[in-house]
């Protein structure tokens, strides 16, 4: 049978960001593909040597336009270890909560731009509406729906009344009931099943060789999480549990998803409940001493590390972002290798990649 | 004595000359500098005889006189590997065979500056554009300071 390549992006209605794709097709089987990266690759690790400390803070806001305030939380917490900062427990509380709004919102996204590509516009409406209770929650906070420049090196510039703990928690408490009702339908839709079971399949091997991290490895039964084992802004302090999933295919990635939406909405719950009095900020120096940093955290989509350099002036000598999208990018070639092109959207959309991420 | 240090303490009968010095960083971060010769068959050991199979990333950096690489490895806590290449000769051993993920981690190593891996695979653009020369690499000391004085 001849052989034909089929180019999807850099632009395409499957990809929400660009990124190129090369199929190689036999008849409708994909035999090979070959991926090409950088389309919004901004140099932001080479621009941030050339700003303060400070100003980093919303620089590094806008490598992902999702996951904005994990880049800078982590960040932060880097350069606060350098300083010798620490950050009051309320604004660590605050920090958190915002963490986890982010990742309720990036979930639900996820979840729409998954059942557009499917063709299941219904559940991509749902989610998208639902998500919107998050973002009006973020906005009314910080002015912002995605970028919310929350953080500040020392703490955080937000703060939240008791008349707003209690309409959040409300606002809360409903979307939790929504996002079960989407789990219902994820969980018992005949075609959505017949669309995402045993497509994209990765075994635990695959996970550890290819260094893949988050709800993905997690859904192959990886059972790993920075915020459990290596807890930082307090997470040590709150209720929640880790969901793994055997079966490692794009179903076990959605309801897993889903599952880790609600924990999220545990911990929202618990911080609107027990958020303690006092400052959110202290004040930080402009310099910070010489030395380095290794700092991880748990971002929507897995593991984010920080190394930070300084040489003792009020800009870093080197930062260096590593996502948590890239590796589950260097793997997508094996898992679109003999797959039916029908499936290459499912494929594609399940691993969620964050190409604003990966190129930085 | 704790894991890491039980790790390191191994590392350092086994490759004596080849640990150079072992810093450790806040945030249950360990950084262990080698000599470039050791890291593939140190990457190896730990593979073998250690939990340390998550490659986070390398990281590079040129501090105007050398190169410099990390290796971030994760296992309940971090470790990195830590060795420095001279301009003159900056080559490096491939680990993809090894740990196939770090593929893309190496050809970003590659691009931005300069480091050649043993593997031709390896080096070859991941985010530089198609038009880019394959001689200028952006994140190298000399490149920066080009574009300080163009800039100026």
């Amino acid at each position: 049978m001849s052989r034909f390549t089929v180019p999807i992006g850099p632009q395409h209605p499957l990809l929400k960001e660009p990124l190129s794709f090369q199929l190689t097709l036999e008849g409708e089987e994909v035999v090979d593909s070959v991926i090409r990266l950088g389309y919004v690759h901004r140099g932001i690790e080479r621009l941030s040597e050339k700003r303060t400390y400070i100003q980093n803070v919303h620089l590094v806001e806008r490598v992902c336009g999702i996951c904005s305030h994990v880049h800078t939380t982590t960040y932060c917490m880097g350069v606060e270890s350098l300083a010798g900062v620490t950050v009051p427990v309320r604004g660590l509380y605050l920090r958190t909560f915002f963490c986890e709004l982010e990742r309720i919102h990036s979930h639900l996204l996820w979840l729409g731009v998954l059942a557009k590509n499917l063709g299941f516009d219904t559940v991509f409406m749902y989610a998208w509406r639902d998500r919107e209770i998050v973002l009006d929650i973020m906005e009314e906070l910080s002015g912002g729906r995605v970028s919310h420049a929350a953080n500040v090196i020392g703490g955080v510039r937000v703060d939240i009344n008791d008349s707003q703990r209690k309409t959040m928690t409300v606002s809360l408490k409903s979307l939790s009931q929504k996002i079960t009702d989407l789990r219902n339908i994820v969980e018992h839709e005949t075609n959505f099943h017949a669309r995402t079971r045993d497509i994209g399949t990765l075994t635990a091997e695959q996970i550890r060789q290819y260094c893949i991290v988050g709800p993905i490895a997690r859904a192959s039964n990886v059972d790993v999480d920075m915020r459990r084992d290596v807890p930082y802004n307090l997470y040590e302090k709150f209720d929640f549990s880790v969901i793994t999933r055997s079966e490692g295919d794009v179903w076990a990635r959605t309801t897993l998803r889903i599952q880790e939406a609600q924990e999220s909405i545990k911990i929202c719950l618990q911080i609107l409940d027990s958020l303690p009095p006092g400052a959110v900020a202290v004040r930080a120096k402009r310099r910070v001493p010489p030395g380095e940093v290794i700092c991880r955290s748990e971002a929507p989509r897995g593991e984010l590390l920080y190394y930070i350099q300084s040489d003792g002036s009020d800009r870093p000598a080197r930062i260096k972002i590593r996502t948590p999208t890239l590796p589950s990018l260097a793997i997508l070639p094996d898992l679109l290798r003999g797959i039916n092109m029908a499936d290459v959207s499912a494929v594609v959309s399940g691993v969620d990649l964050c190409i604003a991420c990966v190129d930085r | 004595m704790n894991e890491i240090e039980l790790i390191i303490t191994q590392m350092k009968s086994l490759f004596l000359h080849q640990i150079l010095e072992v810093r450790f960083l806040p945030l249950h971060e360990t950084v262990v500098r080698i000599k470039p010769t050791t890291l593939r068959n140190l990457v190896a050991w730990l593979l073998e005889h250690s939990g340390f199979h998550h490659l986070s990333t390398i990281t590079g950096l040129d501090n105007g006189q050398q190169i410099e690489l990390f290796y971030h490895f994760w296992n309940g806590q971090g470790l990195s590997l830590h060795t420095e290449l001279s301009y003159e000769f900056p080559f490096m051993d491939t680990i993809t065979d090894l740990i196939p993920g770090a593929s893309f981690y190496e050809r970003e190593v590659f691009e931005m500056l300069g480091v050649r891996f043993s593997d031709s695979q390896q080096n070859q653009p991941l985010l530089l554009p198609d038009d880019w020369d394959g001689q200028h690499f952006p994140l190298r000391a000399k490149e920066k300071e080009t574009k300080k004085q163009g800039e100026q």
